[in-house]
């Protein structure tokens, strides 16, 4: 066999089968929803969150004007107990960030009781939420940074992200969404006749 | 069949496996993903297929034990782990999948790099300006990988060849023999 079948032979079984990602059913193309306009949604975080971090150095965590999480693990069991509105930014295009770690961050915002909102940022914005973050206690390692929506935010400003940002599809969670978790046997005995 | 409705069959079934998967949490039958699973890796093999990284990658997307498709909130518990006083082999950062089916756990290693982390490292050893220096080197190294380019060494391939050295051989016999006009030589025959 000649160098260049080798060749030839390796670039066939490198390519990539996509088919099995354009399923309706699992619907993984489109694992994160499609915003509409990124630019916004980053300007929108920016000019209401990010800018103002910098200035709240000194102010304990629970007296700032909205909560946020940006530790993985807390954003998970907030999102597997909780039952509230939240939005979850997510830098899933940087490389920085772990892809495994994110990879099943869709599911759990679908599976979820609450009501999420999931945004994937540009580029880019990894970093920049890094830096906007590092005088405070908060540290975002993960690229994840949720925001409570509660009484501390406007209606307006959840209003026009969601309007930004198509709702999550997995059409295979649908039935499972509605089975309890975690089964549990009885035990029981019946008497003898 | 021709090749156009064979790829289709491939497509199909394929598919239809992979949907099958997915459709057993509904079913409630954990016991049987080990064997959906294995039957459409098998097929992809058989087509000599190459997944993509979201399917094929570790078994982040599939437990490694039993084969099910995690779900958050139904059969995976997801948390990291951080080791305070790490060995060499073992990364700081772990992210850590339990299946609740086959209760197996399977860690995935998360390269930390954070400025935090990196700002206490550079405070516990000082500051150390190396990585300008070896950039420096790396500069030299290339350039002198630059000045044994393809073209040199061909050159030089052409002067060693073996027809080339028994051409050299000829000129200095010839040198050798031929009566030179020089003083030099006159002298030496003298």
């Amino acid at each position: 066999m000649s160098l260049k079948e080798v060749d030839k032979k390796l670039v066939k079984r490198r390519q990539v089968y996509r088919p099995v990602l354009d399923n309706p059913f699992t619907n993984e193309r489109a694992l994160w929803p499609r915003v509409k306009d990124p630019q916004f949604i980053w300007e929108l975080l920016n000019t209401t969150v990010l800018s103002k971090i910098k200035g709240l150095a000194s102010v304990p965590l629970n007296e700032w004007p909205w909560d946020v999480i940006t530790d993985y693990n807390e954003i998970v069991q907030l999102l597997e107990t909780g039952e509230e509105d939240v939005v979850l930014y997510v830098c899933n295009r940087d490389s920085d960030v772990s892809s495994v770690l994110l990879q099943q961050i869709p599911l759990l915002c679908y599976m979820s009781e609450c009501s999420v909102t999931l945004v994937q940022l540009p580029s880019g914005s990894h970093q920049a939420i890094q830096e906007a973050i590092t005088s405070s206690p908060l540290r975002c390692q993960d690229g994840l940074l949720l925001l409570r929506c509660n009484d501390k935010i406007s209606d307006n400003f959840r209003d026009q992200i969601a309007q930004q940002v198509d709702p999550l599809q997995f059409p295979w969670l649908e039935g499972v969404k509605h089975l309890p978790a975690t089964v549990r046997r009885l035990k029981t005995s019946q008497p003898s006749r | 069949m021709n090749r156009e409705q064979t790829e289709k069959f491939r497509d199909k079934q394929l598919i239809q496996k992979y949907n099958l998967i997915h459709l057993l949490p509904t079913l409630n039958v954990p016991e049987l993903s080990g064997l959906y699973l294995k039957s459409f890796l098998n097929a992809t093999k058989r087509y000599q297929l190459q997944l993509p990284p979201l399917i094929n990658d570790s078994s982040s997307k599939f437990c490694g034990s039993c084969g099910a498709v995690r779900i958050p909130r139904f059969n995976v518990e997801m948390s990291t782990v951080e080791h305070n006083k790490t060995t060499a082999d073992e990364p700081p950062r772990v992210l850590q999948y339990k299946c609740l089916n086959c209760s197996y756990t399977e860690t995935f290693p998360l390269e930390s790099q954070s400025r935090n982390q990196i700002k206490l490292q550079n405070k516990d050893q000082g500051f150390v300006a190396t990585w300008p220096q070896e950039k420096q080197q790396e500069k030299v190294t290339n350039k002198v990988e630059k000045k044994t380019s393809a073209k040199d060494r061909a050159k030089k391939r052409k002067l060693n060849s073996l027809s080339n050295l028994l051409s050299k051989k000829n000129e200095e016999k010839k040198k050798q023999n031929s009566p030179s006009l020089s003083l030099e030589s006159f002298m030496q025959q003298g």
